[in-house]
């Protein structure tokens, strides 16, 4: 069975928004920027979960996701595939929050 | 004075009479169509005479009444641009079937799309760029006293380029303005018409092409591959300090919402 689905419905996950958080502060704070084309080029499970397991280690005195989130976050690429997920957690990652 | 010009001058409107229902004329075709008023009758496009016969093909004629109709459209409808190394894009926004627009803003709608600083870098990003600077003006037309209902299905769009003694078609096609229309319903619309006027004019900076043609290549296809590969280019010109803002949470709802992917599941 064919379904669509829109990124916006991904995106409105709490796992992602923790992730994005995560990757934001990698990114903008830590300078990594090796997550961040890791996670680009991240085609598989395997390849995700192996970036994911980077991406935490390389910045463990930043902004972590709770224990919660990582379960979340791998059920949610069983079920949607990877490009979705990485695309949200990277949409996530780039933008600012208006306060 | 040719014949169909002096129609154009004294039966406009008996001629706009004369088309008040669809049918197909009845006179003889003797004016030339020319290609700035229609490009699918240049000689190339309809005869296929490459290989076959040696001569240039034939020029499309058409009847008096249908010449003075096609000027009197693009006249009012059809904008010109310009873009450097000698190409010039006609754009038409094609008014919906159902609702339609005022004739009486055409020329407004004429002059929003030509406006300054677009982005030329390619035929699309022109176009695209001339959308979003009409769907702006259109957010706040609507928006007041008297607020203007114009809905428009698509833009035609073709260019023309400068050859050794003639222009000739380069390329031409539709542009869906769904995105478009579902943005002029949202209250922030302004702001996001806004943040895409930003990525098209810190597009024209040298270096930073990519970032304009792959958003014009997202709008005008919304899939999840052409928003990746907009996404990276986004990230990379920001992280190297590009002429670029960092975009607003909101913002960037909205535009993912056009994201859509199929995903098969199984049952």
């Amino acid at each position: 069975m064919t379904q669509e689905i829109s990124l916006y419905e991904i995106y409105i996950n709490k796992a992602i928004r923790d992730f994005g958080d995560c990757l934001r502060n990698a990114i903008f704070t830590n300078d990594d920027y090796a997550s961040l084309t890791e996670l680009e080029y991240a085609e598989t499970k395997d390849t995700f979960a192996e970036t994911v397991k980077k991406l935490l280690r390389r910045n463990y005195k930043g902004w972590l996701p709770k224990e919660k989130s990582l379960e979340e976050i791998m059920k949610l690429v069983d079920d949607y595939g990877v490009r979705l997920i990485r695309a949200a957690i990277i949409s996530h990652a780039l933008t600012w929050k208006e306060r | 004075m040719t014949t169909a010009s002096k129609l154009l001058k004294t039966k406009t409107k008996d001629i706009f009479n004369y088309y008040s229902s669809i049918s197909q004329s009845e006179q003889k075709a003797t004016e030339l169509l020319t290609a700035p008023l229609e490009l699918a009758s240049t000689k190339g496009f309809r005869e296929e005479i490459k290989c076959r016969k040696y001569d240039e093909g034939s020029g499309l004629k058409i009847s008096s009444n249908d010449w003075v109709l096609c000027i009197i459209g693009a006249l009012h409808a059809v904008s010109w641009q310009f873009i450097p190394q000698d190409e010039n894009v006609a754009i038409i926004p094609s008014p919906d079937e159902e609702k339609g627009i005022d004739v009486s803003h055409l020329k407004d709608i004429k002059n929003f799309l030509q406006v300054r600083r677009l982005n030329r870098i390619s035929t699309l990003t022109l176009v695209i760029h001339s959308a979003i600077k009409l769907y702006q003006e259109l957010w706040n037309r609507r928006r007041d006293d008297i607020p203007w209902t114009d809905t428009f299905s698509r833009f035609v769009y073709g260019s023309l380029v400068g050859a050794a003694q003639q222009s000739k078609p380069k390329t031409g096609g539709f542009l869906s303005l769904e995105i478009f229309d579902k943005l002029l319903e949202v209250d922030n619309g302004n702001a996001i018409f806004e943040h895409f006027d930003h990525i098209f004019k810190a597009g024209i900076f040298p270096g930073q092409e990519a970032l304009s043609i792959s958003f014009a290549d997202f709008l005008a296809r919304p899939n999840l591959e052409s928003y990746s590969r907009f996404l990276s280019i986004y990230t990379r010109t920001l992280l190297r300090g590009g002429k670029i803002r960092k975009p607003n949470e909101k913002i960037w709802r909205e535009i993912m919402k056009f994201v859509k992917s199929k995903i098969i599941k199984e049952v």
